[in-house]
């Protein structure tokens, strides 16, 4: 492990302040590249790497995600994951009434198509304070980096919960060491409850 | 509504917060978002708590936030009290004449109820004594029993002409002893509350709060007055830097969602500078359904 660059990440940290436009155009994507950017990647020490790993096996192995990849940034403290569920995982109430109203105008069923999804990995036996939530939630923007191009469109009321106007929302992928990993959606903010 | 009269909090035994004039209640209701608990029961039957009635309790961020806005006062209950009894001779016997003229608006609520009663029946009471009269008539009631009766009656006059002893009263209120007083002397400061922040934001937003237990947390949160909707959130309040076990955030999520609600919870977020006020943040956790 290289001992600088943990030093390095944390005093980038220390200067990426809350929501400040300098924090988000610090992304540095390393998707698949950790060989390649090595000072900044090898700041994540082993358990948490191992960690995401397990979260991101269980994804692609037993929830069938597909394009799955580890997340790291220099204000984060931890890797991340993001990828494409099978279906769509996550609608808002109000979406949802606007899309019955929608289908029932068209006289059709709008196909609703899954959306790239962030993934916090943790462990059970963690603890965390609303401090450190809020400044993951800080460091992201709201729709994963992806390839797929969301289609933007301001006068579809029932678009209006898509692409980069969605809220901010994460998934906790907590997992305990027999291997179980459970799956609760953070929101950032108030975000009225689903009717399940 | 133009609400000018501030609400009478009393504190009582140190920690409790009870507001006993139900104007005080239906104001803070209406115009603040503050439901609070019932927690007032029959003196007779102390042990029946399905329907408790007043006072209600505040919590004390509750009671911050209405002294804050400027909608209540809090007073030192025992402090008043023993002010109040020290008053002088002419204010103790002005009390015990209000209590009086209660008691006479009993008797005389009472009176015109049994006359009312009495016109009622009045027709019953006429063919009864017209029966009566045929059968006195006839010969059938005999002459001692007739004797008795009216002596009876005679004694029943009387007593009426009697001055009456007036029915006893139970004050629920001791609005007439405290009447006039300034209060300045028992008015007690709030202290501040851990919650508070995280509790002034959601009742700024119109939500009203009730204690969280039923739903499992610090707060059930409905997104109006519970009489009309649902909880929306079961939330808790926590520290800045306070840290939550990743088991409470799993539980709590699974219960909420158990119950069609979200667990929300919430923090102030240190202000950047003193004279600012820090922000509250708000999460929101729900089950993915995976």
């Amino acid at each position: 492990m290289c001992n600088d660059g943990q030093q390095r990440s944390m005093k980038e940290e220390g200067t990426g302040g809350r929501g400040s436009r300098a924090s988000e155009s610090q992304l540095s994507h390393t998707t698949q590249h950790h060989n390649q950017n090595i000072t900044i990647t090898m700041a994540f020490t082993q358990p948490l790497d191992a960690l995401a790993k397990i979260v991101l096996d269980n994804l692609e192995y037993q929830h069938d995600w597909t394009e799955v990849y580890i997340h790291t940034q220099s204000n984060l403290t931890r890797p991340l994951i993001y990828g494409l569920p099978p279906k769509r995982l996550y609608i808002h109430p109000d979406e949802q009434v606007e899309t019955i109203k929608a289908e029932k105008d068209r006289n059709d069923r709008i196909p609703q198509e899954p959306e790239n999804e962030w993934v916090l990995p943790l462990h059970l036996s963690e603890k965390w304070t609303p401090a450190q939530f809020a400044a993951v939630f800080d460091a992201i923007k709201p729709h994963p980096p992806s390839s797929d191009v969301v289609q933007e469109t301001d006068n579809i009321p029932w678009m209006a919960w898509r692409g980069s106007k969605r809220g901010k929302r994460i998934l906790l992928a907590t997992v305990q060491d027999d291997s179980t990993v459970t799956y609760y959606w953070l929101h950032d903010g108030l975000v009225k409850p689903r009717q399940n | 509504m133009t609400e000018t009269k501030k609400a009478r909090i009393s504190r009582v035994g140190g920690d409790k917060y009870l507001v006993f004039d139900i104007e005080d209640v239906m104001s803070i209701r209406r115009n603040h978002g503050i439901c609070a608990v019932l927690t007032g029961t029959m003196p007779q039957n102390p042990t029946q708590n399905l329907f408790l009635g007043l006072p209600i309790e505040l919590r004390a961020e509750e009671v911050k936030l209405l002294v804050d806005a400027g909608a209540a006062y809090v007073v030192d209950e025992l402090a008043e009290h023993l002010t109040a009894f020290g008053k002088s001779r002419e204010e103790q016997q002005k009390y015990l004449d209000e209590v009086k003229e209660k008691r006479v608006l009993a008797q005389r609520a009472y009176d015109e109820e049994k006359e009312r009663i009495r016109l009622l029946h009045i027709d019953k009471v006429m063919a009864a004594k017209k029966n009566k009269e045929k059968r006195k008539k006839d010969g059938e009631v005999g002459e001692e029993s007739s004797l008795f009766s009216e002596e009876q009656q005679e004694q029943e006059q009387e007593v009426v002409k009697k001055e009456k002893p007036l029915p006893g009263i139970t004050p629920t209120t001791s609005e007439n002893l405290v009447a006039g007083m300034s209060h300045v002397d028992a008015v007690v400061e709030v202290p501040d509350h851990p919650f508070y922040p995280f509790y002034k934001k959601m009742n700024s937003r119109g939500y009203f709060t009730t204690p969280g237990l039923r739903f499992g947390g610090d707060y059930s949160v409905y997104p109006g007055d519970p009489f009309r909707f649902h909880a929306h959130y079961l939330a808790n309040a926590y520290g800045w830097n306070e840290e939550i076990p990743m088991l409470d955030l799993v539980t709590s999520g699974r219960l909420g969602t158990a119950v069609k609600k979200s667990f929300l919870f919430g923090s102030e977020q240190p202000a950047p500078t003193p004279e600012d006020e820090g922000d509250v943040r708000m999460f929101c956790v729900e089950w993915a359904g995976m």
